[in-house]
């Protein structure tokens, strides 16, 4: 989203899902690796900040938690507004969930298009025996999606740290797809900016008469 | 020479005794007043020994406002113990100005006019430079006093000047970097700031940032500089500005804002360059000064508070109906139990004591002027009701959301949207990215999900959350308009205003609706008032101002919405037919 000439890339990342599918769990078990338990105690898990370095690049991401409830649904544009990644969660033991994730998807494609980057996890894989979402259809309709897929159990830290690693990847691959083509835009922008102070400033207000 | 004031001890070397070396290897600063005269002058004594050479300097070389920590290397006048009680040189200490001649002389001949600035360090600091120009000094002990004292202090000041100068230039790199970070994105500097308590960087009161602030609002009281006169501008334009859009109005003053950030920083304007290298010469090496974040404090100051009426009226009457419509669905909810908001059982309620002081944060955000400040008491509403309700699980968004809404309407929160728009207006994008951002939205979503609640949303009448039958079988009864008289204290007049009202309402209500239709800021400063042949009684919160119009129907007696405190003389007659 924005990067500072320091090299630091901001990303911000959105957590969509039904309620009770591990939102929160992914969250917590991949923060977790950095602060210890006495942290984690003072630590809200609704929005977290995790810095990473991937090819000298240094990323920070920031976290953006949501409620899941059905009747909090309509809000999710207030939150996945201006975000670069989406992480889908559904759980593999309920179905719905699945279909919650189809709807986000979709929602998100035609808010969004293709600025933003989707993820698709299927957590709790350690209560595999009691899997409804078939294996295949999850797989094939990420692939036709163009999302990823990732099988994660927050309990058993399975996969959580690969679905970041993976989702930051893109995120700074489609960053710099698009300020190669902005590069001439942004330039452009800095003039502007360069030069407002420097005349009665004024004029801003002025110009709402 | 009780007119000394010993300021501190610091390690320095004795000259002219070696055997006391160890015992008098302090290096003493003394000050002087001139109490006749009254300068503002005052003389600094540096005393290596107590019966050996004293450093003599004025105050003029000292830096920053504690003694102890510049010194000026150019103007030192050395002299022995007996040359100082002489009564010529002592006339010398009452006079500045001859001081600082003689100082100049000696410098000049000393021919160390360089300016070093030396940080003379507090006792318990062992530092390299000063046991270096011990340890250099105590191998020839038998020069002369004098030269070896100048020997010393040339070789340590030397020594440290080239340090300091080292360190200015790793420090103007370093900033150079800053600078260039505000110059593409003028207020990048917040994302790293991360928790609460780091917003407010810069922006305090004490610490190096309040000389810059200090100077900033100097330059807007100068009216004769470009930033005040353009200041004075903006705020003018903007209060004869015709916009009804709050958010335009916002918009422009965001501009506006980093605009005259952008200003200060490149172009400077008098002595701004000048204080802000100043300031950079008392950073630790620790420390470096967050301009965007002083400035944006500066520009709160400056542009936001004096708009700041006009915007909450714009606000107010842009979102009339949203404010109406949250204080009515906050009148259900407080009937709602927390399962019918949506909090999960397991998932605990702040308890009353926590609410108190919920509400006090939100209160102290309603009354603050600056975005910053207001986001500062959100946060810290937020992170108390976290704390009361954390059990056993770590709480996430799905917790987050119901409670935080719940939390809103106990605390009657009705300006909730109006303070959210406020600060999501006025905020630099960039902050909103991060973790006040995130909140902020919370308190958004929190009202979307409070609005359901109301009686005029259309999904109302499938969502759970009804009160009682009793309660409903009144409301069915339509609504009444109460009028009320609104004394303008600005104009000296009285407006009858009618508001719609739902029977039973108590007067809390009635207040808050004529709070927002009147856009007062202040509403905990406003009651009700019965006003029957010109006595005033204040109605209590939970009185039903309805019932008690019914009860004196037909008698001049009126309702008066006005501030507590005050006095005012009603007309004898006539008030009923009042328009």
């Amino acid at each position: 989203m924005s990067s500072a000439p320091s090299g630091t890339h901001n990303f911000k990342v959105v957590l969509l899902g039904e309620g009770c599918v591990g939102k929160t769990s992914i969250l917590l078990r991949y923060i977790e690796d950095k602060f210890n338990d006495k942290h984690l105690t003072t630590l809200q898990a609704t929005f977290l900040n995790k810095k990473l370095n991937i090819n000298g690049k240094r990323i920070n991401l920031s976290i953006w938690d949501t409620a899941g409830q059905e009747k909090f649904h309509a809000l999710g544009p207030i939150y996945y507004r201006n975000s670069n990644g989406a992480i889908l969660v559904y759980d593999i033991t309920d179905e719905d969930s699945f279909g919650k994730v189809k709807n986000w998807v979709k929602e998100l494609k035609k808010m969004l298009g293709s600025d933003i980057v989707l993820v698709i996890a299927g957590n709790k894989v350690d209560l595999e025996h009691e899997r409804t979402v078939p294996l295949e259809e999850a797989e094939s309709y990420a692939k036709m999606v163009g999302a990823k897929h990732f099988y994660t159990s927050a309990k058993l830290n399975q996969g959580v740290e690969e679905l970041f690693l993976e989702l930051t990847r893109e995120m700074v691959e489609r960053f710099e797809q698009n300020s190669q083509t902005e590069v001439n835009r942004t330039s452009r922008v800095l003039v502007v900016e360069d030069e407002a102070p420097t005349q009665s400033s004024c004029c801003s207000g002025s110009r709402s008469n | 020479m009780k007119w000394f004031k010993k300021l501190f001890r610091g390690k320095f070397v004795k000259s002219t005794e070696p055997k006391s070396v160890k015992a008098h290897n302090t290096f003493r600063i003394f000050t002087s007043e001139n109490k006749q005269k009254k300068l503002p002058e005052k003389q600094i004594v540096a005393e290596p020994t107590t019966e050996g050479v004293f450093a003599l300097t004025t105050i003029r070389n000292f830096r920053c406002d504690s003694l102890n920590e510049y010194v000026f290397e150019s103007e030192w006048v050395f002299v022995t113990r007996e040359k100082l009680m002489e009564p010529k040189f002592q006339q010398h200490l009452t006079k500045t100005e001859t001081l600082t001649k003689l100082c100049k002389k000696l410098a000049e001949r000393s021919g160390h006019k360089k300016q070093a600035m030396v940080t003379v360090r507090p006792p318990t600091c062992h530092c390299n430079d000063l046991n270096y120009a011990e340890g250099g000094l105590m191998k020839d002990q038998y020069v002369n006093p004098f030269k070896k004292l100048f020997h010393a202090c040339a070789g340590l000041l030397k020594r440290i000047y080239s340090r300091i100068k080292k360190y200015f230039c790793k420090i103007k790199d370093e900033s150079s970097v800053v600078y260039e970070d505000q110059n593409t994105d003028i207020s990048n500097s917040y994302l790293s700031a991360g928790r609460v308590r780091a917003l407010r960087g810069g922006r305090s009161t004490r610490g190096a940032g309040a000389a810059l602030r200090a100077y900033a609002l100097h330059l807007a009281q100068d009216k004769s500089t470009t930033f005040a006169q353009n200041v004075d501008n903006f705020i003018a334009c903007t209060l004869d500005s015709k916009e009804t859009c709050p958010q335009i109005m916002m918009r422009n003053m965001r501009q506006f804002m980093s605009g005259m950030k952008n200003y200060l920083v490149k172009h400077g304007e008098r002595e701004f360059e000048k204080e802000v290298e100043k300031e950079r010469l008392k950073l630790k090496p620790t420390e470096f000064l967050n301009i965007d974040a002083i400035l944006e404090g500066v520009m709160h100051r400056l542009v936001v508070r004096p708009l700041r009426s006009k915007l909450y009226s714009l606000l107010a009457s842009w979102h009339s109906a949203d404010v109406r419509q949250l204080h009515s669905a906050i009148e259900r909810a407080q009937h709602a139990t927390p399962l019918q908001l949506g909090i999960k059982e397991s998932t605990k309620v702040p308890s009353s004591a926590v609410l108190a002081v919920i509400s006090k944060h939100f209160l102290k955000m309603q009354e603050a002027d600056s975005p910053l400040d207001k986001l500062e008491n959100l946060l810290a509403a937020i992170s108390v009701m976290f704390n009361a309700i954390r059990g056993e699980r770590t709480l996430g968004a799905d917790d987050l959301l119901p409670v935080l809404a719940w939390t809103v309407a106990r605390c009657r929160l009705v300006c909730a949207e109006l303070e959210a728009e406020l600060m999501a207006g006025l905020l630099p994008a960039a902050l909103l990215a991060g973790e006040g951002g995130y909140y902020l939205t919370a308190l958004f979503s929190a009202v979307a999900v409070l609005k359901r609640l109301a009686p005029d949303s259309g999904s109302d009448t499938s969502t759970p959350w009804r009160r009682g039958s009793a309660e409903s079988a009144r409301e069915g009864c339509g609504v009444a308009v109460v009028r009320v008289a609104l004394p303008d204290e600005c104009r000296g007049s009285i407006r009858r205003v009618a508001l719609p009202c739902r029977p039973g309402a108590r007067a809390r209500d009635l207040c808050r609706a004529h709070a927002h239709a009147a856009a007062i800021t202040n509403p905990q400063d406003y009651a009700l008032f019965a006003l029957h042949d010109g006595q005033e009684t204040m109605l209590n919160e939970n009185d039903c101002p309805q019932e008690v119009m019914s009860e004196k129907s037909g008698q001049n007696f009126i309702l008066a919405y006005k501030r507590i405190d005050a006095k005012i003389a009603w007309p004898q007659q006539a008030l009923l037919s009042y328009p």
